[in-house]
């Protein structure tokens, strides 16, 4: 089990769970819970300053529907301005990421 | 610390938002807890225990307070909206001038659109009264180009002449719709069921005048107009004695 660790990029992981479906925010922590095998386990109320943070730059939008529990809910949907920002930001973690692994893969090397 | 108490630490760090947002923002978090406390109960939790769990698991609510706040750059949309303001007013203020014209074009659209109410004859005779009571009120008009020709009373003098009351405009789009002023002089002239009887030709440029003719009730008094090279014609039966 990988060690619990702070979530820093949250508005990446939130329009990537908002691609796939409309989510309402206990939903999107649950769901984030669940694909990262419990990994990105973030406090759940600092959810909403990031969700609201994206609704005002236009990334998502925000309508309220009856969720399969019965109780009304807020749902977020991603917009097409929301769904270039998720291109261009996954884009950008991965040439990040790779190159962190580059440099990891280089120091096992080194002191292998 | 309980639901309302997390949602008020929340919320007193958001001072930028308006209170729909803030009443948004509380109905939200409640909703999350709501769905997380449930989530726990349907688990087994007793209910205590399982708000106490949901309020850990939201994290501190200062935080979540001060970050929810910096998503909601008010301040300068206040700045935006004052510089709209202050846009706003200098522009009334430079166009001014052209305010203190917009009767003037209201009644020039008027003139053009429905001339009939705007070139009301009855204003004309509360302001020239020529004959009095003893008047009858008539509306015979004659246009030639821009300029109205309006008979507007008629009447009988004590000696048994008719005498007409006529009232003359133009329509004048540049200069507030009505001008009362001719600048160019116009002839008139009239006649009696059609001898050379009535009124000798007149020139003048005055926009009312009282003429004075021979005629009694039933005849036809044929009145014509020339302006512009142009002529115009009406023609009324002179009424009955007595208004």
């Amino acid at each position: 089990m990988p060690k619990k660790q702070q979530i820093e990029h949250t508005p990446l992981l939130v329009l990537s769970l908002l691609a796939g479906e409309d989510m309402y925010g206990y939903q999107m922590i649950l769901e984030l819970a669940r694909r990262s095998n419990h990994t990105f386990d973030m406090k759940e109320g600092t959810l909403y300053p990031v969700l609201h943070g994206l609704e005002q730059k236009g990334y998502l939008e925000a309508y309220r529907q009856e969720a399969p529990t019965g109780r009304v809910r807020k749902y977020y949907h991603l917009t097409r301005k929301g769904g270039e920002a998720l291109r261009t930001e996954t884009e950008s973690w991965r040439q990040y990421s790779g190159a962190v692994d580059a440099v990891l893969r280089s120091s096992a090397l080194g002191t292998a | 610390m309980d639901r309302s108490e997390y949602c008020a630490q929340v919320l007193s760090h958001l001072r930028r938002l308006s209170r729909g947002e803030r009443a948004a923002v509380r109905a939200e978090l409640e909703e999350h807890i709501e769905d997380h406390v449930c989530a726990l109960l349907d688990l087994g939790y007793d209910e205590s225990l399982a708000e106490e769990r949901t309020m850990a698991a939201m994290g501190d609510p200062a935080e979540v307070g001060r970050e929810m706040e910096k998503q909601y750059p008010r301040g300068w949309m206040i700045l935006g909206r004052a510089a709209m303001a202050l846009t706003l007013l200098l522009a009334l203020f430079l166009a001014g001038p052209l305010l203190e014209r917009v009767p003037a074009a209201w009644e020039s659209l008027a003139v053009r659109c429905a001339p009939k109410a705007v070139l009301d004859i009855s204003e004309r005779r509360e302001d020239f009264d020529p004959l009095g009571l003893d008047a009858w009120d008539l509306d015979a008009e004659a246009v030639i180009r821009d300029v109205h020709f309006r008979v507007y009373q008629a009447g009988y003098d004590p000696e048994g002449r008719a005498r007409i009351a006529v009232a003359c405009w133009r329509t004048n789009p540049f200069q507030g719709g009505l001008d009362y002023g001719l600048y160019d002089s116009y002839s008139l002239w009239a006649r009696v069921d059609g001898e050379e009887t009535g009124i000798a030709v007149q020139t003048t440029s005055e926009s009312i005048s009282l003429y004075g003719v021979w005629a009694g009730p039933g005849q036809t008094l044929t009145i014509t107009w020339e302006v512009y090279g142009e002529r115009a014609t009406v023609s009324i039966t002179l009424p009955e004695v007595g208004p």
